[in-house]
């Protein structure tokens, strides 16, 4: 029926042929950038790490990755980015330590849109001195389609954007290889490309990262720290008893409105967390994993052990009432 | 490279990603998009046709979700599945069921009525998995019935070639 459909009633003539895709994304790119040098923006997500391995081929030594570290990734998160470089074929790669400088501009900041807002500054500003540095005139960026479809009013230019990778780079050439495909095609090129499963079916992680997981106070580098620790063990649990595979989004956050614990004798007042998955085919909607009681209950003694978080909560909600992430 | 011919207006279903992956089986690529996002996209893209997927919510709901009206102003075909088609059905001036009795979750048989290009290479019978709660009641004017539901009698399919949905 979808055959008749599309076919027959409507005269669609096939679009879909990955490879051949692919060859015009790479033949794109040949054009835009020649023999010039050129930066990617490289957070070893599923996006860039594919564009990555699409461009490698065609730009080898040019091309540098480069991947800001503004200290809210998770922990091994940079071993991740190397290892998913080295698969894209990346034959040069930066990692920028500058979580000084984020941790500056986000200056205490506890909303989640404007912590998304100022994260976009310094971001710009270091994808451009590093492509100064390299004697790149071009910035790469793994943008896709629903990034370029405009929001806001009728009639308004408005663009409403939070994403982070969606600024501007004065001086500099900007390209969007990926500018017409979405999420799932990606996946598709990732497969063909070769690229192992970790990151052809990686779940989504916030450009602003632990940043935005911290709930109700200024995300310091301390409390990310904290929440780094609780991320891992969870991850480390949820690993364990093979559960990564039911739910496309897990999301652990600090909450750091403090409530009464005991800590050996002393009582504390302190931080807790509170973790979620979310099963969801398409992020519009979802369920509310719920984790196996032994699960729960593993998650919990582990990781309440840190002297600084008191409680750990499952949180069970779907989406629609709640959003995947928190903030 | 242009943009994806067929647009497909996610009402919140689980399986909209799935229509996805068979369309792209099929040789054909998808733009995936939530009403408002499908709105925004219409603007500055035409599609050759639009598919409007099932949902977890009822058309008689609150804050049941609704496809953007700009999907109607290019004449492009328009292909409803479950909420889709009722969706489109009372939009149109039919009438919903809610009834226990036309509720269906599980195996179904379809009874092709009519012989609409739809159906072409079809067999005039064939076994579905139905899971839905409304239902069509009343079609709306102008629209005939081209499938049946053998178990309940229910409309399973619903057709106006003038408007090309």
């Amino acid at each position: 029926m979808l055959q008749n459909f599309i076919r027959g009633i409507s005269g669609c003539e096939p679009d879909w042929e990955p490879r051949n895709i692919i060859e015009s994304v790479r033949e794109e790119l040949c054009r835009n950038v020649g023999a010039e040098k050129a930066v990617i923006a490289f957070s070893g997500g599923v996006d860039s790490t594919t564009l990555l391995a699409i461009a490698s081929p065609i730009t080898g030594k040019n091309l540098r990755a480069v991947c800001i570290d503004s200290g809210a990734l998770r922990e091994d998160e940079l071993t991740e980015v190397r290892f998913n470089a080295s698969a894209a074929g990346a034959r040069n790669i930066r990692i920028v330590p500058a979580a000084k400088e984020f941790q500056s501009v986000l200056d205490m900041e506890t909303d989640g849109e404007r912590i998304r807002k100022k994260f976009q500054k310094p971001y710009a500003r270091i994808l451009m001195e590093e492509a100064r540095k390299f004697g790149a005139p071009i910035i790469i960026q793994a943008s896709l389609a629903p990034d370029f479809i405009e929001s806001g009013k009728q009639g308004s230019s408005a663009l409403i954007k939070t994403y982070h990778n969606m600024v501007n780079f004065p001086g500099f050439k900007r390209l969007d290889p990926l500018r017409y495909f979405f999420k799932y095609e990606v996946r598709e090129f990732a497969r063909l490309l070769g690229l192992p499963a970790s990151v052809a079916e990686r779940q989504p992680f916030p450009g602003p990262g632990l940043y935005v997981r911290i709930l109700g106070a200024p995300p310091t580098l301390y409390r990310a720290a904290i929440l780094r620790w609780a991320d891992a063990r969870v991850r480390e649990i949820v690993r364990k008893h093979d559960l990564e595979k039911n739910f496309s989004q897990l999301v652990v956050a600090l909450m750091c409105t403090p409530t009464v614990g005991i800590k050996g004798d002393k009582r504390v007042y302190t931080n807790s967390v509170i973790y979620r998955a979310l099963i969801s085919a398409d992020f519009m909607t979802g369920i509310g994993y719920e984790f196996p009681v032994e699960v729960r209950r593993e998650i919990r003694r582990t990781v309440t052990r840190h002297p600084k978080i008191v409680r750990a909560w499952p949180d069970e909600n779907d989406k629609p009432p709640a959003t995947t992430e928190f903030v | 490279m242009e943009a994806p011919q067929i647009l497909v207006v996610d009402l919140g279903s689980q399986y909209t990603t799935v229509i996805g992956r068979s369309i792209r089986e099929l040789g054909f690529r998808t733009a995936i998009l939530s009403p408002k996002k499908a709105r925004d996209w219409l603007t500055q893209n035409k599609a050759r046709c639009v598919i409007l997927s099932g949902s977890d919510y009822s058309v008689s709901g609150l804050k049941a979700p609704t496809p953007p009206p700009e999907i109607f102003k290019s004449g492009a075909p328009i292909l409803g599945i479950c909420y889709g088609m009722q969706w489109l059905a009372e939009h149109f001036g039919g009438e919903l069921f809610n009834e226990l009795k036309n509720k269906e979750y599980g195996p179904a048989t379809a009874l092709i009525e009519e012989c609409d290009p739809i159906f072409k290479g079809l067999k005039e019978s064939r076994p579905v998995w139905a899971s839905h709660g409304d239902s069509v009641k009343v079609l709306p004017p102008a629209f005939k019935c081209i499938a049946r539901s053998a178990e309940s009698g229910g409309i399973t399919g619903m057709a106006n070639h003038d408007l090309n949905i």
